[in-house]
């Protein structure tokens, strides 16, 4: 069988989301230096050979900072996608698949939620349940229901009419095995690329919230945290503002990418 | 036919009416689709099923699975004995499972099957319908069309069913195909000894496969009798219609070796 070329996004996002997901490795085995440790004599160093990206104001070093910040942006990302899509198909197939009066009333709960903007509703969760990483996660992943339960439904409800659901149905199929083993996999193509452009949007609201200090907790660092402790000293060091924006824009290009190259396979 | 005669009756419809719900102003009404429908389907009975679009064919048949559930009159087939084989196989087909998959799913559904032993199964059925083990690994739109007709055949044979109902199994395919499948529809009933459905708008496809023939048209049954009675003596006016319009008008009147 002949296999398709797969598209130069595919490529170069498969790359780059390779080097992040180095990146987060090596940060949870080993960080050149302890990312917490400070050093008063090394306060805003330039990059040397011993610092490559440099140190920041307390004397950190940031490249370390980067590795832990990267994995933990990268849990919370992973997180709340997991909980989006787990969620919103469970929802959005039992809505798309049965319709009528269950549909009614998910999808309007649904609209209620949809209704706020995401990170705003992440800040409501927050300010129930406070602040911290999982917390995040949490209050993310419900912000992010509504929109994967409405892609799935859509693609649900266009897959149930079609002869292989009656087929299966007259086979004797249950329904959740028609929804999970014979709906599924088909509408598969559709919620994988937008998993992977929900992952973006996890990673900027991640950013988002530790940047308004709700997110990940000091001294633990996320790339937002550290953008949010950098701005301070915009002037006086910009390049501590500029390696994780930059380490955070390529990984949202990445995906961005991947996103596109996958849908172009389809 | 005499032997037809004394064989068992596997499905009785007697009475049979039909609705759909039809949105009306203020709310919603029920449309009546089928029209006092009775017929019976012997064992090992190939019974033709014609009438043009709209006259309820598939609407019969999807009463008869159940599918409809708006009915009244009884309808008696036998428990889990009733398959279906579609006009499209690109539709009726999973895309996202292999030919393989597709087949072993029936006795995954009935349970109590080993790994082995569905496997084995589907590779034979597989052969029955005429095609090579190596298309257990493929996807349906890797097939063409004819080949996945048959593997929809296939799998409807894999639901052990004593019936099986073909919707118009052979309208989605060009003709050399057709007579194939037609071919192959026809040896598996007779090794099988199962008894058919054949829906159909064509009336030479039906004459070439079963052995009665039922006429439909606005949900009401026209005639019903022995192929060679509908054929070449047919008393309603709307059958010789049918008749005449698909070049078969020459044969009325003439009883030769056939009557």
């Amino acid at each position: 069988m002949k296999k398709k070329r797969k598209s130069l996004n595919f490529i170069i996002g498969a790359v780059l989301v390779g080097l992040m997901l180095i990146m987060v490795v090596w940060g949870w085995i080993k960080t050149p230096y302890d990312p917490n440790a400070m050093n008063t004599a090394l306060k805003f160093a330039r990059p040397s050979l011993a610092h490559p990206f440099g140190c920041d104001n307390f004397g950190r070093d940031v490249f370390s900072r980067i590795l832990q910040g990267v994995g933990n942006t990268f849990i919370v990302s992973v997180g709340t996608v997991a909980i989006g899509t787990i969620v919103g198909i469970l929802l959005g197939g039992l809505c798309g698949y049965y319709g009528g009066w269950l549909d009614e009333i998910i999808m309007r709960c649904n609209d209620v939620i949809f209704a706020f903007p995401s990170i705003f509703m992440a800040l409501i969760v927050i300010s129930l349940i406070g602040p911290g990483k999982y917390q995040v996660i949490l209050a993310l992943g419900i912000a992010f229901v509504p929109s994967f339960a409405r892609l799935v439904r859509s693609e649900f409800m266009k897959q149930k009419n079609r002869d292989y659901c009656l087929a299966a149905e007259l086979m004797g199929a249950s329904s959740l095995r028609i929804m999970f083993v014979h709906i599924l996999p088909n509408a598969f193509p559709v919620i994988l690329s937008s998993v992977i452009i929900g992952f973006n949007n996890a990673v900027i609201a991640e950013a988002g919230l530790s940047y308004l200090g709700i997110g990940v907790q000091p001294p633990e660092a996320s790339l937002g945290a550290m953008l949010s402790d950098a701005q301070t000293f915009l002037y006086k060091d910009p390049l501590l503002c500029i390696f994780p924006g930059v380490v955070m824009a390529l990984m949202i290009l990445g995906f961005a990418l991947l996103a596109d190259g996958v849908s172009e396979d389809k | 036919m005499e032997e037809t005669k004394k064989r068992e009756v596997l499905v009785k419809i007697e009475h049979l009416n039909s609705y759909y719900r039809q949105y009306k102003k203020g709310g919603f009404g029920r449309k009546q689709v089928l029209k006092d429908v009775s017929f019976e389907i012997r064992s090992g009975q190939v019974f033709g099923l014609v009438g043009e679009s709209g006259s309820g064919k598939s609407t019969l048949a999807k009463s008869m699975v159940g599918i409809v559930k708006d009915t009244e009159g009884t309808i008696e087939v036998p428990p889990k004995g009733v398959a279906m084989v579609f006009q499209d196989p690109a539709g009726s087909l999973n895309p996202a499972h292999k030919v393989g998959w597709l087949l072993q799913e029936p006795l995954r559904i009935r349970g109590g099957f080993s790994k082995e032993e569905m496997e084995k199964r589907a590779q034979e059925m597989l052969e029955k319908v005429g095609l090579s083990a190596e298309y257990m690994d493929r996807f349906p739109n890797q097939l063409s069309g004819g080949q996945r007709q048959r593997v929809s055949i296939g799998i409807a044979l894999m639901q052990e069913a004593k019936v099986l109902i073909a919707d118009e199994p052979v309208s989605a395919l060009d003709v050399t195909v057709q007579a194939q499948i037609l071919a192959l529809l026809k040896k598996l009933q007779q090794e099988m000894d199962i008894s058919i459905l054949f829906i159909s708008h064509d009336l030479r496809v039906v004459y070439n496969m079963c052995d009665y023939v039922m006429i439909m048209k606005n949900g009401e049954i026209v005639e019903q009798a022995r192929r060679d009675r509908i054929y070449f003596t047919p008393k309603e006016a709307y059958t010789k219609q049918l008749l005449t319009a698909a070049g078969l008008g020459d044969r009325i009147g003439k009883t030769g070796k056939h009557a």
